[in-house]
Parts: structure tokens; sequence; C-alpha cells
């Protein structure tokens, strides 16, 4: 089911279907892709989750004209799985590498890329406290920007908002806004049911 | 990343001969005297800033037309009564939740009967204006929204209404 | 008797913050000190999130659109830039030159008052008053224009998908054409009052060395990099909207200090005004929008849309499954990258010089957090 979501965004996308791989990057990482394809001139892989940094180290150091670029690192939730993503260019220029790597949504892990670059260190807390991914070998896996006691994975699609949680907790004058909506809305309708029922 | 060290320890190169520091002090000095004059320039300039809130209210700031301030509904002076059709687009189209309608009338009669803006929770984004097929609800260049209650802000259609008179049209940028 | 060498001595633990006035924001650092020099630095950061990209999934492209003005509010016109580019590519909607022009002017105007923010801030962070007060004033001219143009002064909300809100104003041309005439005179007379000033030049001078390999390992963009001697700007690099047809220079500075991104910003604001006279003379006439169906529904797929921010690279990264509203938004938000280099940049600082670089690398704090 996921082949065919990725395969049919990237049809959509590319208008017909995306062009094979540069050659360069096909060599270099050789199997470790598991799918890739160009779209827009964006080079898009996905890369099994043992085997990323070797293949986001191959990209960045080892290529003739590497994509030594780190410009973001983000999480997302697909429907049937948790994805991280690196968006990798080469530096002073446009040319993109977008490496995907696909994880259960039960218990997922990925190696840390602050081996590569320390952009990630932030980037991966981010991740780990929004989507519940563990990083293993990050060198600081605290929280980043939630406060401690929120439970959950809040980008998550599955995340309820907690209603009883302190700083979460709607305003009392908003909670109120509704009511007394609500309150002339009672009354108005029946006014509105009578006059249906005369007309009818 | 040496080299970095190295510059914070030792700080900005120079020599410590008479000579140099003597120039650092005319340098200084000149440096010194010249933002003094710029200051001593600006000091003539008009000021930009206003005194608010005046005495006179007729002296305050008024922002041009299309300015995104408070809420108002629109009459139509030749019918006499408003223009909305109370079709709720507004509603819905609200980002933050703040605007509630209340309809009431069928058809061509249908009007608002409730018309509530939660300008406190609004963020004048001006979308439901835009989205108003009637050109019925506006923004008005009044800003001044402060009030001891929060609950006081919560618009209701008397007010919308009572605003809305010096408005013939939505007020727009021209 | 003891003598010096002997003297025990240990370190200090001091936070700095979160309501500390020169962290433009709520940010805590928390220092550990040996005598008057940073040991280690370590930001705490989360004060202001404010779930922007959590939002996003529960609005349309079209509601969102005011949400991109509020987490970096110094920037709102280049947000909106970014965010609107995104949807547009996604869309496949085609603007007029019109509106591309007007877009380009509103950025770079946004540009020169985020500058003028910083420089005034920074002179306070230094010690002193009197630019700060100036550049407010300047920057007075350019939100009064916005004001004009688009109703509001920091949230503008004036972009809007295949268009704009509304065409300029009739006497907008010229008053901006007024400003860029005597803007630049301003900018030496800031440069007397602070750049050129010994004092602040023998404070800023040397500190906060940032190598262009740090910047690689943080992936450092704007100014910042600029003033470590990468000429990496994405106008150049990525060429969007009309920029490829605008003259500009990057300044870039090779001594990677804290005065280096100084003297860089300055210069920027030069640039800015070079390209906006040449916007003023370009600008076509015609329609500014185009028409966009009412319920937008974009085909499914993803686009990583990038801008220069005035911090620099910002990137929008929109990913839609078909409906209304995104599946996936998120912010590459320049500042939260840059802030990262923060402690390499203290370690061995004084104390005092800490509010100097944090200054210079100019964060927004609500872009940091989200
Ligand atoms: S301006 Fe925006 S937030 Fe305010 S009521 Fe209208 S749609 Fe809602
Ligand atoms: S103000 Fe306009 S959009 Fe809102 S209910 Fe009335 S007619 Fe409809």
């Amino acid at each position: 089911m996921q082949d065919q979501h990725t395969s049919d965004e990237e049809s959509k996308q590319g208008g017909s279907g995306g062009e094979p791989l540069p050659a360069a990057i096909a060599a270099a990482l050789g199997s470790r892709i598991t799918e890739g394809a160009v779209v827009d001139g964006v080079v898009h892989i996905t890369v099994p989750a043992t085997e990323v940094i070797e293949a986001l180290r191959i990209l960045a150091f080892e290529m003739d004209e590497p994509y030594s670029h780190l410009s973001d690192l983000c999480g997302v939730d697909r429907p049937d799985c948790i994805e991280v993503v690196y968006h990798l260019f080469r530096p002073l220029s446009n040319d993109a590498c977008v490496v995907r790597v696909k994880l259960p949504r039960t218990n997922p892990h990925v190696p840390t890329a602050t081996v590569l670059w320390e952009t990630a260190n932030w980037a991966e807390r981010e991740a780990a406290e929004m989507y519940g991914i563990t990083f293993e070998g990050h060198p600081d896996p605290r929280r980043l920007l939630l406060p401690d006691d929120i439970s959950g994975y809040p980008l998550r699609k599955d995340w309820e908002y907690p209603q009883d949680h302190p700083y979460l907790r709607r305003e009392p004058l908003h909670e109120e806004f509704p009511e007394i909506v609500g309150r002339v809305r009672a009354e108005a309708a029946p006014a509105e049911d009578e006059r249906d029922g005369n007309s009818k | 990343m040496d080299a970095g060290l190295d510059m914070r320890t030792t700080g900005t190169k120079s020599d410590d001969s008479i000579l140099s520091i003597l120039r650092l002090i005319v340098q200084g000095i000149v440096s010194i005297a010249k933002s003094h004059w710029v200051t001593l320039v600006n000091f003539w300039r008009p000021t930009v800033c206003e005194r608010y809130p005046h005495k006179d209210k007729s002296l305050d700031y008024k922002p041009g037309p299309g300015y995104k301030g408070d809420f108002a509904l629109i009459t139509d002076k030749e019918k006499g009564r408003l223009r909305c059709i109370a079709c709720q687009s507004c509603e819905r189209a609200c980002p933050n939740h703040c605007i509630r309608v209340v309809p009431a009338g069928k058809g061509k009669d249908r009007y608002p009967a409730e018309f509530y803006i939660d300008v406190g929770l609004c963020m004048n984004c001006e979308i439901c204006v835009e989205v108003c097929p009637v050109d019925a609800l506006t923004m008005t260049p009044d800003y001044e929204c402060s009030v001891h209650d929060p609950r006081d802000l919560i618009r209701n259609i008397k007010q919308l209404t009572e605003r809305g008179m010096e408005f013939d049209e939505v007020s727009r940028v021209r | 008797m003891e003598t010096r060498s002997d003297l025990r001595t240990e370190e200090l633990l001091i936070n700095m913050g979160p309501q500390h006035p020169s962290t433009h924001g709520v940010l805590r650092l928390v220092l550990t000190i040996d005598g008057e020099r940073v040991v280690q630095a370590v930001p705490h950061i989360g004060y202001l999130h404010s779930s922007m990209e959590k939002i996003a999934e529960a609005k349309t492209y079209r509601q969102y659109m005011p949400f991109a003005d509020r987490y970096d509010y110094l920037n709102a016109m280049g947000n909106e830039l970014a965010y609107v580019r995104a949807v547009e590519k996604l869309c496949g909607i085609e603007v007029t030159p019109r509106c591309e022009y007007i877009r380009v002017i509103m950025a770079e105007m946004n540009r020169i008052a985020s500058h003028l923010v910083y420089f005034g801030t920074l002179g306070l962070d230094t010690g002193s008053w009197s630019p700060f007060l100036y550049c407010f004033r300047e920057r007075e001219a350019i939100i009064q224009l916005f004001e004009d143009t688009s109703g509001q002064r920091l949230l503008y909300h004036y972009f809007r998908i295949g268009g704009l809100r509304n065409d300029l104003p009739s006497h907008f041309c010229d008053k901006l054409a007024e400003f860029l005439d005597y803007f630049p005179a301003r900018i030496n007379e800031y440069n007397d009052l602070l750049t050129n000033n010994i004092i602040f030049q023998r404070r800023m001078q040397g500190i906060g060395y940032l190598s262009p390999e740090l910047c690689r390992r943080y992936s450092v963009t704007g100014p910042n990099i600029r003033g470590a001697g990468i000429p990496y700007d994405i106008r150049r690099v990525v060429g969007y909207s009309v920029y490829p047809e605008l003259e500009f220079d990057i300044p870039t500075r090779p001594e990677g200090d804290a005065y280096a991104r100084h003297l860089v910003r300055v210069e920027e604001m030069r640039q800015s005004v070079r390209i906006l006279k040449q916007c003023l003379e370009k600008l076509p006439e015609g329609e500014i929008n185009v028409k966009v169906p009412r319920r937008l529904k974009p085909v499914v797929g993803e686009v990583y849309e990038r801008v220069e921010s005035p911090r620099g690279e910002l990137a929008c990264y929109l990913i839609s499954d078909g409906s209304e509203k995104p599946w996936r938004l998120h912010w590459r938000a320049p500042s939260f990258y840059n802030l990262q280099v923060l402690p390499e940049l203290l370690k061995g600082a004084y104390v005092a010089d800490t509010v100097a670089i944090l200054g210079s690398i100019d964060i927004v704090l609500p872009d940091v957090d989200r």
C-alpha cells in the first residue's frame, strides 16, 4: 500500500512518473536504495533505517559533488509509517537530494545523524518528542520544545488534545463564548421550528 | 577552530608602540566626536512619535481606509436593513472560530438574529470579510478596543450595526 | 602561605534568562563560568512554542495564511512569501508579473525593517541607546507603508494564494522612493554612530568566531554564513521569484567574527535599497490576482520551498494528501538552526560578551520555537 501511495504521489507530482536516478548516486549507494526517483529535478531516495547513516555519509562526503548541506531534518506521519526526511543540498546550489527512512509506527528507531552534522541535534530532539522516534546514540536525548508533562506525540495524527492539561486548558472566556451563543441558539431554534410548522 | 580560539584569547591584534596607542586615542576621539555630531543632527529632526492618547480625541492618529480594525455590519440604506443574509460563510471560514451567526427568517428574508464576534480571539486576518458573498461585513479603521473586562470584547449585533452606519461599502485601500 | 596557583577555584553556574532583556524573547541560557570566561553554555528553548505545525493540519490552505506571519514576526512578509510560494507550486498556480514584483518589494522592505531592529537592539545590548531610537524611526516609515497597504503594522496577511490582498495604494511608490532617497544617508549616520565607533569595534571584533567548517556542521545560514566568507544566499542560489532579473551583490566578510556579521547586515540594507529602486523602476502594470478556485485542493505531492529571510534560509516543507488541508507542514526556521551554534561561539568567551554574540547572530525566539 505504501508503494502505491508513493508511486501515486510521484507520478502526480512529476507529471509522468519520475526519471531514473542520476548514475552517480545510483553507483555510490548501490543496493542501499530501496526506492528512488527524480521528481522536478529533486532526487528522492528511500533507504532502510540501518543503512541511513552510511548512505548520508556517502552522499555528504564521498561523492564528487557532495550534498554536504543538511538543510532540514523532520518527521512525517504517513498513513502506515513514520518517516524521517533529510533534506540535503549541494553547497551553493539548488541541487537537492531528499533521503527518507520509513519506520514502523510502534517503537521507531533510527541511528542519529549528529555524527555527521551537529545540525541534526535539535532537529532530532524535536522529531523525537513530536513523533516518538528514538534516535539511537543521540548525545542529548531530552525534550526540546514541549513541557515535560505532555503525554503522547503531538504531531502524530492519532494524538488527542489533552483537555485537562494545565497549560493547554482553554480560557474560561473562550468556553463561555460558545455557551452564550448556544443559549441564544437554543432560544432562537424553537421559534424557527414553529415557523417551520406554520409554513407547512 | 584553533584559529578561532586564538582570536578569542588574544582579542584584536595591536602592537604596543607609543605611536599606535596615540593613533588609537586620536581615532577614538574622532569617532566619538562623530557620533556626538550625529546625535546633535538628529536632535533637530522632527519626531515621528505621537503622544497617545491625546486629551483632545480629534488629534489621535487616524489610520487610512483598509485598516484592519474593529468590525462593522453594513446597513443597506435603501432597504433599511442589514445587508447580511446570515449565510454563515464567515463563521465557517474564520480560522479562530470567533464568529457566531444565528440566522432567522427564510429565503430572501433571511437575516441574522444574533451576530457575535469575539474581538479578543480575532487575529485581524480579514478572511471573514473576503468570503462574504454580499459584502456585508467590514473592518473599520477603529483601533481602540481596550476594555477592562475581556468579556466586553465580544461584539454583538447592536454594536456592529451602530458602527456600520458610517459605511456604505467595505473599507478598502485606495 | 598559599600561592596564587594553590587557590582553588570553582566553576559557577548562572542562569541567563528566560526573562533577560538581551535575549530578544524568552530564551534561557545556562552558563557555566570559570572566572570571567564561559566554559559551557546550554540554551533552553520552547518557552514560546506555539504548535504552528499542528495548527496547519487543522486549517485549510487559505486559513493557515495568517498564521504564517505569526512566528517570525519581524519578517512576516518573508514568511508569507515562503508559504504562498509553496502552496502555489503545489497547486501549479502562476502569478502575474506585477504581483511578483510587489511581493519582492514587500519582502525587501521587510528585510530592511528587520535589519533595523537588529541594528537597534544590538546597540542596546552593547550599551548604546541612540541607534535604537533612530532605527525605529526609520523602521516606522516602512511600517507606515505596510500599514497603508495591508492594514496592519506587524502581522500583515497581505499575500494571498494567487495574488495579493489589494494593489498598492496610490501614494505608495512616491513615498517609497522618498524613503529610498534619504535612507542610504541615514545608514552612514548609523555607521558613524555605532559601526565606526571605536568602543563598539573593540567590543565586537574577535568575539564569536564562526568558521566555515562550523557553518557546515551546524547548517548556519544567512548573514552569519556570509560573515564567515561564504556567499550563500538563497536569492542567488535558487533565484526564486524575480530576483534573477535584479542586480544586487551578496556582501561577504572573511573574518567570521561578530563585527563581520554586523557589517554584512549593514551592507545588506544597502543592497535591499538597490533592489527596491530597481523594482520601482521595473514594476509592471496589470492585474495582481489570478483566478484561484474557491475550494483549493492541490494534487498529492510535496514541495520544499526555500526563500532567503533576513535571518537565513527559510523553507516551507508542505505535504499535501489531496484534501483541503495540508497533511504536514514543516518550517525550516533559520533562527532554530542558527541558535544551535551559540554554545560553540560562547565557549571561552567573556560573560560580558555573551549578549553581544547572541545579538550578532540575530535570532527571533518565536521563530526558534515555532
Ligand atoms: S478577521 Fe479573521 S480571525 Fe477575525 S473574525 Fe475575521 S476571519 Fe476570524
Ligand atoms: S456577514 Fe456575510 S458571510 Fe457572514 S453571515 Fe452575513 S452575509 Fe454571510
